[in-house]
């Protein structure tokens, strides 16, 4: 059987000089405003009966008193039920007419200053990270019998193998996209063939390992950030280190491992059915039969140009293990910051993979490759 | 007891997958009353309190919450019973991107109808109440100690003025000084607001000192509710087994 609802309200009686409070003073029965009064009625002398009053919560408690404050004199709360008057007190205990503490805030220039300083101490983190690692895992590598070789099987099935439908879907329609864009201004010329040339060539020296690199940092790097992060908020981290663990050793080593041997079979995967959706377009549209696509091939190109793009993929590997368990190990506090960390692998990863990339461009350049 | 209970459990059956969990589990709980869920590990505990906190949902059985049935709670019945029900979780699950002021004036926020200004001063009352220091308002969880965490989430747990609250192992992880002290805190709290408080606890000083009844889980239900004193002397076995410990004597003589 559920009480009629009434809410909180103030009723003033001028003539007798009384304000009266009625109804329920609990949290959902409460609105802003509530306990203001205006400027005149804050210079008369008033009495407060609060005698009405039916429910009454810590929330209506803190109002009644900002209720009195405001009046003249601090009348006294007239007829006050004895249950009401216990919780009155603990709040007027516990209350703090001071407002909280507020958090620091920066201006812009501050800010700007701050930023600057962050992205400093970050790349000097970076290449902290780079060093640890390294000299942690240099030497461990010197005797394989003690890698963990059975995680790096694991983390190879997972980056690599499962990788591949969706390499190989996007391989294939990228093949296909670039045979069909190259295609038409080479018919015009009677150059159907050259599509061939194209296509081998942009695939295998370019788009291959890209593909694979940016699909392997978005699903493998960021899954790497977070579950280290992960793993630093609830001290598993500190736990291994405890055991007498590296974590560097347990963690980022077989996965360094895993990528180095599953990103260049990747990039051949990706190279494979990349050809494959340009053959099928070739084929299809624009008179290249499968044998004269296979005929041609070895023709087109060079053996340098497959050797050139799988030579990328260790390095790629290399880069995407680095980035995202350096973001990993650099979590502190707050699940907030796994994000943030993952978010960071994933685009700090692609960016350093296209600037590498780039680098490789100018020296195969310059060794006239 | 002419009042019916604040909370109802009729019945209760929890499975997962071949295990069963409680079968034909009743409890009932009194307003006002401070009652602790005792038991051995797996008997179901925390089962239980999500099920009475409505997180999961139970397959048979009927659950009451300030006389309504909540079996199968509307939506609106739901928010209903969330204003009106505040939970102290195991490990505070304070929000960790917030500070604590703003972790105790989201459900303020959320649920009531006040100015911007009362809802933090409200907020620091809780704090206050909870008794942490006011600089606490302005920090992140992670640069609490246990102790603050733990006085942190009741704030927010207190923040809607319910009337109901449950503690999932309030002095777990607490210094025995900490721990004592919680306990009191949340006698005092439960006096003066006139709170109804269902928690589970391990602590034998926290059974003895500040629980009014205590129900004991064994058998897939709760084979007794007592006050303490009367509970140890229950023949049963299983309660037997579990205060002959040395570790839930009453130590407060000593």
């Amino acid at each position: 059987m559920p009480e009629p609802v009434l809410p909180a309200r103030i009723t003033r009686d001028s003539d007798a000089s009384i304000i009266r409070c009625e109804g329920d003073w609990s949290l959902e029965h409460l609105r802003r405003g509530l306990a203001r009064l205006g400027r005149r009625d804050q210079r008369r002398q008033w009495t407060l009966d609060v005698s009405s009053i039916r429910r009454l919560d810590t929330a209506g408690a803190m109002l009644l008193l900002e209720l009195q404050d405001q009046l003249p004199g601090k009348p006294a709360f007239d007829g006050l039920q004895a249950r009401h008057a216990a919780l009155l007190k603990l709040v007027e205990e516990h209350r703090e007419p001071e407002p909280p503490p507020r958090p620091v805030r920066y201006g812009p220039l501050a800010s700007l200053g701050k930023a600057t300083m962050d992205v400093l101490a970050q790349t000097v983190a970076f290449l902290a990270f780079l060093g640890e690692f390294a000299s942690d895992a240099l030497p461990r590598l010197l005797r394989p019998f003690g890698v963990r070789w059975k995680q790096v099987v694991g983390e190879v099935q997972q980056a690599g193998v499962h990788a591949l439908p969706i390499l190989g879907l996007l391989s294939f329609l990228t093949g296909v996209v670039i045979a069909y864009q190259g295609g038409t201004p080479l018919e015009q010329y009677g150059a159907n063939i050259l599509i061939v040339d194209l296509l081998t060539i942009t695939m295998l020296r370019e788009m291959a390992p890209l593909m694979t690199a940016i699909i392997v940092a978005g699903r493998t790097g960021s899954a790497y950030a977070a579950q280290i992060g992960t793993m630093r908020i609830t001290e598993e981290t500190d736990a291994l280190r405890t055991l007498g663990i590296g974590p560097l050793e347990i963690l980022a080593l077989p996965k360094l491992l895993a990528l180095l041997i599953a990103m260049p079979l990747l990039t051949m995967f990706a190279d494979v059915l990349g050809i494959l959706g340009g053959m099928v377009v070739a084929h299809t549209m624009f008179d290249v039969s499968f044998t004269d696509f296979l005929n041609r091939m070895p023709e087109a190109i060079a053996p340098s140009s497959f050797w050139v793009g799988i030579i990328k993929a260790p390095v790629f590997a290399a880069i995407i293990v680095a980035v995202s368990c350096h973001h990993g190990f650099a979590v502190q506090g707050s699940t907030e910051a796994v994000g943030k960390a993952t978010t960071r692998s994933v685009v700090q990863s692609i960016f350093l993979v296209i600037v590498a990339d780039a680098a490789f461009s100018v020296i195969f350049n310059l060794l006239g490759l | 007891m002419s009042e019916p209970p604040i909370i109802r459990v009729q019945g209760l059956r929890t499975q997962f997958g071949d295990t069963v969990v409680h079968d034909q589990l009743d409890l009932d709980v009194h307003r006002g009353e401070i009652l602790a869920i005792v038991g051995g590990s797996g008997t179901g505990k925390t089962v239980l309190l999500r099920q009475m906190i409505l997180l999961d949902a139970p397959r048979v059985g009927r659950i009451e919450l300030l006389g309504r049935d909540c079996t199968r709670p509307r939506a609106r019945d739901l928010r209903w019973i969330r204003e009106r029900v505040g939970v102290l979780f195991q490990h505070g699950a304070l929000f960790t991107a917030m500070t604590v002021l703003e972790n105790v004036m989201l459900p303020l926020l959320e649920h009531s109808r006040l100015a911007r200004a009362t809802i933090q001063e409200l907020a620091m009352l809780r704090i206050r109440m909870a008794g942490l220091p006011s600089a606490a308002a302005g920090k992140y969880p992670n640069e609490l100690s246990g102790g603050m965490v733990k006085r942190a989430a009741l704030a927010r747990a207190l923040a809607l003025d319910p009337e109901i609250v449950f503690l999932d192992e309030p002095t777990s992880g607490l210094d025995p000084v900490g721990a004592a002290a919680f306990d009191e805190l949340v006698m005092e709290l439960k006096e003066l607001l006139g709170l109804t408080v269902v928690m589970i606890t391990h602590d034998p000083d926290t059974l003895w000192q500040a629980t009014d009844r205590v129900a004991f889980l064994a058998e897939k239900r709760v084979v007794a509710v007592a006050p303490v004193a009367e509970l140890v002397k229950s023949p049963q076995t299983d309660i037997q087994r579990y205060f002959s410990s040395a570790r839930t004597q009453d130590r407060r003589a000593h």
